[in-house]
């Protein structure tokens, strides 16, 4: 099952180095932040509609997410009562695929920027 | 005989007790969906993916198309094999088609987009959904949420023939 977040954190990166302007017998530390790029995950959303059967949608979960039956259940018993189930977050380019593929399916999906 | 879906001895697809009734009703599938369809139609079947104008003017230039072509490519495939219908000698007031079992999943997807092209065109609701078939009125709208409904049993048993393919 794809779950996982593919952007990891650059970690910041110390230096100790001893600059020319520096006193002789002093060192100088310099922390250089290389700038990070953390892309926020993205959600894949799926909302109610009053129309795809509970068992489709469940069997959608299974195919699109290799969820089992059980977790597929779970996240269509959301949708149906709540109204939308988060079914998937990530990196933004699989998202645009699971969106593309639950709409293949004609379920009503969209995706959201997480708020981090 | 009752409408159903059987797996045969060499691994295809046999959907009988197809009496006349059902026979037009499945016929109607793939008419309707080569239609062309309102926008409200259209909206459902292809809503916004996001919040964010670019992404959404992509996705209709680049992705909407593509998914309309694969929905076109199942309504054609579901509708030639209902073009090989034939009589079931076992039963004479019934029809059977066979089929092989990768074109069930363009079967599901076309019944459940004939649901979905129906309810879009009345805006019907779950409380729509929800009332008895006694307080269904002899209305066009009322006639085309029982078709839904019936619609759903088919649907079924392609959900589980789907099930059981262990795709």
């Amino acid at each position: 099952m794809k779950n996982g977040n593919p952007f990891s954190s650059i970690p910041t990166r110390h230096a100790s180095v001893a600059g020319p302007s520096t006193a002789p017998g002093v060192i100088e530390t310099v922390t250089e932040k290389t700038k990070t790029n953390l892309a926020p995950p993205w959600h894949v959303i799926v909302r109610n509609d009053p129309i795809n059967l509970m068992t489709y949608v469940t069997m959608v979960f299974q195919k699109v997410f290799g969820y089992s039956r059980q977790k597929a259940e779970r996240h269509m018993m959301e949708v149906h009562k709540r109204g939308r189930s988060i079914v998937w977050t990530g990196g933004r380019e699989p998202a645009e695929h699971y969106v593309r593929v639950l709409q293949q399916y004609h379920l009503l999906a969209n995706m959201e920027e997480a708020e981090v | 005989m009752s409408l159903h879906l059987q797996r045969l001895a060499d691994g295809r697809l046999c959907l009988a007790g197809v009496d006349e009734h059902w026979r037009h009703i499945l016929a109607g599938v793939p008419a309707l969906l080569a239609e062309p369809q309102p926008p409200a139609v259209r909206d459902r079947l292809l809503p916004d993916p996001s919040k964010q104008t670019a992404i959404n003017r992509d996705w209709r230039e680049l992705i909407a198309p593509e998914l309309e072509a694969l929905w076109r490519a199942n309504h054609e495939l579901m509708a030639a094999d209902l073009g090989r219908m034939e009589k079931d000698s076992a039963h004479r007031d019934c029809w059977r088609v066979v089929f092989p079992a990768n074109h069930a999943a363009a079967w599901l997807s076309a019944i459940n987009q004939m649901r979905l092209v129906l309810a879009s065109r009345w805006n019907v609701t779950e409380e729509d959904m929800n009332r008895p078939a006694e307080d269904l009125k002899p209305t066009e709208r009322d006639h085309d949420i029982f078709l839904i409904h019936l619609l759903a049993y088919a649907e079924q048993l392609f959900i589980e023939a789907e099930e059981g393919s262990g795709q």
